[in-house]
């Protein structure tokens, strides 16, 4: 299973404050807030961390699961700069954060061995004004071009749980991915 | 507090965080806040925050943990209340 989650930080900073009380005590783990206080740059933790958990439990959803809201329940350890381990109800999830001056992108997987394809965007790059529908269509070329199939014929959809699918027609195909999108940049992440 | 005075309250709480306005003009009970409401899920700490401090109730984790749409939000802040 796989789950992605993107940060366009510059947004973040204007939408939340994670200084706020209670903020933290409601989001992290004593252990979380822990690296949070101890990080060269906490903000910048604050949203690596939350990434890892958005995209866990991305993945966690996929597999049938019930959504909840109790972001503490999602546990993460840090094991470097990139890497690191995310834990829901025992299942444990590997983590790798690709984290520049203003965007946060995190790719959880279940399994250490799976690849992934991933592909991320930016309205700068992009020069487009609907960074959503393009990631989108980038993501059903990429897909139509794995299954060989024309990428007319395909869309994407979310369902009830907000997990999406690709459907041909009627036909839901066997293809596992996650996007994310967030102010100024969007990725997907398509499993191997 | 009646219903209706809850919702009106609830709207007023989530408004700053909506992404969808054509949701947000239709809130009612069955209104997700994600889904629907498309608020982004770190603000959803925030409006549990500013529910918290309106009603001067205490949310804890596994109350909190249901909170995803109006109806479940009118249920715990009722019973946060009643508990007081």
């Amino acid at each position: 299973m796989i789950g992605n989650d993107i940060v366009d930080l510059q947004l973040a900073a204007v939408q939340s404050d994670w200084r706020r009380r209670g903020f933290l005590d409601k989001l992290y783990t004593q252990h979380e807030q822990e690296l949070i206080s101890n990080a060269k740059h906490p903000f910048k933790m604050v949203w690596r961390l939350w990434s890892m958990k958005e995209s866990a439990y991305k993945a966690f959803l996929r597999n049938d699961a019930k959504r909840f809201f109790n972001p503490r329940k999602i546990m993460c350890t840090i094991r470097d700069k990139e890497l690191g381990i995310v834990t829901i109800n025992k299942i444990k999830y590997q983590t790798r954060s690709e984290i520049t001056g203003t965007v946060i992108h995190t790719v959880a997987l279940e399994q250490k061995e799976v690849s992934c394809i991933s592909q991320l965007m930016s309205t700068k790059a992009q020069g487009t004004k609907d960074l959503s529908a393009e990631l989108k269509k980038t993501l059903v070329k990429q897909i139509a071009a794995i299954k060989s199939i024309e990428p007319l014929d395909l869309e994407v959809k979310k369902d009830t749980a907000g997990r999406p699918h690709c459907f041909q027609g009627n036909k839901q195909l066997n293809i596992t991915f996650s996007l994310s999108h967030h102010g100024n940049y969007g990725a997907y992440v398509i499993l191997n | 507090m009646t219903k209706e005075e809850m919702i009106a309250s609830l709207k007023k709480i989530v408004k700053p965080y909506i992404q969808d306005e054509a949701a947000f003009q239709n809130l009612n009970e069955e209104t997700d806040f994600i889904n629907d409401l498309k608020i982004n899920s770190a603000n959803l700490v925030d409006v549990i925050l500013d529910v918290e401090d309106e009603f001067d109730i205490e949310i804890d984790n596994e109350a909190m943990e249901k909170m995803l749409n109006v109806k479940a939000a009118m249920a715990i802040i009722s019973d946060k209340l009643a508990a007081k």
